[in-house]
């Protein structure tokens, strides 16, 4: 512990139950989560700051961190966290190993710890961090090198210390972690550097390794066939941004990135699930329930990791997704099932869909049971008319909802089999049939 | 027969004897630090020192030229584990000299090191060291002694120096190197990958 700091904070984290997290909503004054509640939504019910008083805004405090010395790899380092705030205490992250606890209304600093972090690690993307959770008194995040490190959220000292990615094979650790029921889930990073992604769960009162779920399934695992040669072992599909939670569907929805090696796809022929996808886990056992990839067989880095944002219209359940690709993807949570892609960027390509009969891949027929028929989107008047095939249902037809003015919802999602429908986006016509 | 005027005075050059040296070196210690290190490290080039050599971690490239300077400053230390598992080296500050002797302590595995810095040096020195929790700062007085006791639990390359002044630019920087390779449980499920090849 440095000199000078106040070395205590107020123990607010000791009441941030579950059941609480469930209902971060409810506490507008507080920020509990990563994303402000576990819906993804960062919406915040507070209307003290509005349109008409934001020029007003002025600087009450800042905190510095100064670097000193060397730090580990050479390229980027930076601030990417987004504060913790629970009864008055903001709970940060910084590059390099650095966890603060700052009294939020000026700024003091109440504690400070620093994980050593060895100056050769190999990051592909950057020494950063996003963030803490708090949970049961405890504030979790994660290091550089891969570990998960519990600190007693009242006096920053460790409570535990796991070690989940192996940096010397190209992995690493940047995103903040996601605090479920009795659990505390990460992923890993490192997409670029040949490796292998997955996710793990921790018991949040004693650090016990519960499960992990491996994003590019090796072979003789579902999925597997998406994948030639050895190409999986390097496969990439990392999960470096937090996941976000449905309590009543008690499912995950976490995203993966892009596989590896990220612009030659020549090295790695196939879809290559479960990379550029959203996985529906179940948080007790991190078994897949469904699945759906944003853009098989990316050669662009699209990187489809980002988050999930869980809404409801109308008494159905919904997914939403803006991916890099340009298409924001609306999906029934529940089943996995196309909804609707909208286009919120200029074009990238035509989009093409996947259906049981034949491989979006390579545009060939493929076994009963994997992907199937191409289907171009047709545009009008802006909008793109689209089709949404899956397994065993047959193909529904309807305008892009949010496109529209008078959305006419999906007929068929939710009878659909789960986590059957994908989807690809193409430079051109060639490239999505090469 | 004796060696010609002419030979004799051309092996005497200094300027011929470093680079026979720095040529020679590689093949002595098998390392490409020895052709980063200073004439004067090179002329003490024994078989010892070509084993403390050969022992330098193999690192990306700013970092392998960082450790052959650093090392060159100061040489290198092996910790020794005492009975309560803790691991011990000492580091002097020599006179007037700004550096850190040892520059380069090796740990044998993650852990606890208690390092005794001695200060042999007229000027106020501070010892700046990584530790798990928090960088511990160690001051330093004239003609003093202070011990510092840290943890180190991630195989690696970690840097320690002098914070006063200028200090660390005239060459106060160090290193801990861990020894360690990451446990089966953080590893990844497939066959073992095929590693580049270091230069």
């Amino acid at each position: 512990m440095d000199a000078g700091l106040e070395g205590r904070a107020p123990s607010v984290v000791q009441g941030a139950t579950y059941e609480r997290l469930a209902k971060a909503r409810a506490e507008p004054q507080n920020w509990l989560t990563y994303y402000g509640a576990y819906d993804g939504q960062r919406y915040s019910a507070l209307d003290q700051i509005h349109s008409g008083n934001v020029k007003d805004l002025a600087v009450a405090w800042v905190f510095q961190h100064p670097p000193l010395g060397l730090v580990s790899t050479p390229v980027t380092y930076a601030f990417e966290a987004t504060p913790i705030v629970v009864d008055g205490v903001l709970f940060m992250t910084g590059p390099d190993g650095y966890v603060w606890a700052l009294d939020a209304a000026n700024g003091k600093l109440l504690w400070q710890y620093h994980h050593a972090i060895p100056l050769d690690v190999p990051l592909c993307c950057g020494n950063v961090n996003r963030g803490v959770a708090v949970a049961e008194g405890k504030v979790f995040f994660v290091n550089v090198t891969g570990r998960l490190i519990a600190l007693d959220a009242t006096t920053g000292q460790p409570v535990w210390d796991k070690l989940f990615v192996d940096v010397r094979a190209g992995e690493s650790a940047t995103l903040a972690p996601l605090a479920v029921k009795d659990k505390v889930l990460v992923g890993s990073s490192g997409g670029e550097y040949g490796v292998r992604g997955h996710l793990d769960a921790f018991e949040i009162n004693t650090g016990r390794h519960l499960w992990r779920r491996y994003t590019v399934p090796k072979p003789g695992e579902p999925g597997s066939k998406t994948w030639a040669g050895d190409a999986w072992a390097r496969g990439g599909g990392t999960a470096w941004i937090t996941g976000t939670y449905d309590a009543d569907l008690d499912l995950v929805f976490w995203g993966t990135g892009n596989p590896g090696p990220d612009f030659d796809g020549s090295m790695r022929p196939g879809d290559n699930l479960y990379t550029n996808s959203v996985l529906a886990l179940n948080p007790d056992d991190g078994s897949l329930q469904w699945h759906y990839q944003w853009t098989p067989h990316d050669v662009w880095d699209y990187d489809g990791v980002n988050e999930n944002i869980l809404f409801d219209q109308e008494g159905r359940m919904y997914l939403a997704h803006f991916d890099k690709n340009g298409y924001l993807f609306i999906l029934d949570r529940m089943t996995g099932g196309f909804v609707s892609a909208i286009p919120f960027a200029a074009p990238l390509g035509e989009i093409s869909i996947a259906t049981p009969e034949k491989s979006v891949y390579s545009g060939r027929p493929r076994p009963q049971g994997r992907t199937s028929a191409r289907v171009r989107p047709a545009r009008r008047n802006g909008r793109m008319r689209l089709t949404a095939p899956e397994p065993g249902c047959p193909i529904p037809r309807w305008w892009s909802s949010a496109a529209s003015s008078n959305p006419r919802p999906p007929n068929s999602a939710r009878a659909c089999r789960i986590g059957a429908a994908r989807w690809r986006t193409a430079a051109s016509p060639n490239r999505a049939s090469s | 027969m004796s060696t010609p005027l002419f030979w004799r005075g051309v092996l005497m050059t200094p300027t011929l004897q470093f680079i026979a040296l720095a040529v020679l070196a590689p093949v002595l210690t098998g390392c490409s630090y020895a052709g980063l290190v200073r004439p004067s490290v090179l002329k003490e080039l024994n078989p010892r020192v070509a084993a403390l050599v050969n022992e330098l971690p193999n690192v990306d490239h700013p970092n392998n030229h960082l450790v052959a300077k650093i090392y060159a400053l100061g040489g290198l230390s092996h910790a020794k584990a005492g009975r309560d598992g803790v691991m011990r080296a000492g580091i002097r500050v020599p006179k007037d000299q700004y550096i850190w002797e040892p520059a380069f302590i090796v740990m044998p595995h993650a852990g606890e090191l208690e390092l005794e810095f001695d200060n042999r040096d007229q000027a106020i020195h501070m010892a700046f060291l990584p530790s798990n929790g928090g960088r511990q700062l160690l001051y330093l007085p004239v003609h003093r002694r202070g011990t510092a006791r840290i943890t180190l639990d991630q195989p690696g390359l970690y840097w320690f120096g002098c914070p006063v002044a200028n200090h660390a630019g005239r060459g106060m920087l160090g290193f801990i190197w861990v020894y360690g390779e990451t446990p089966k449980e953080a590893r990844l499920d497939r066959p073992p990958q095929p590693q580049p090849e270091s230069d």
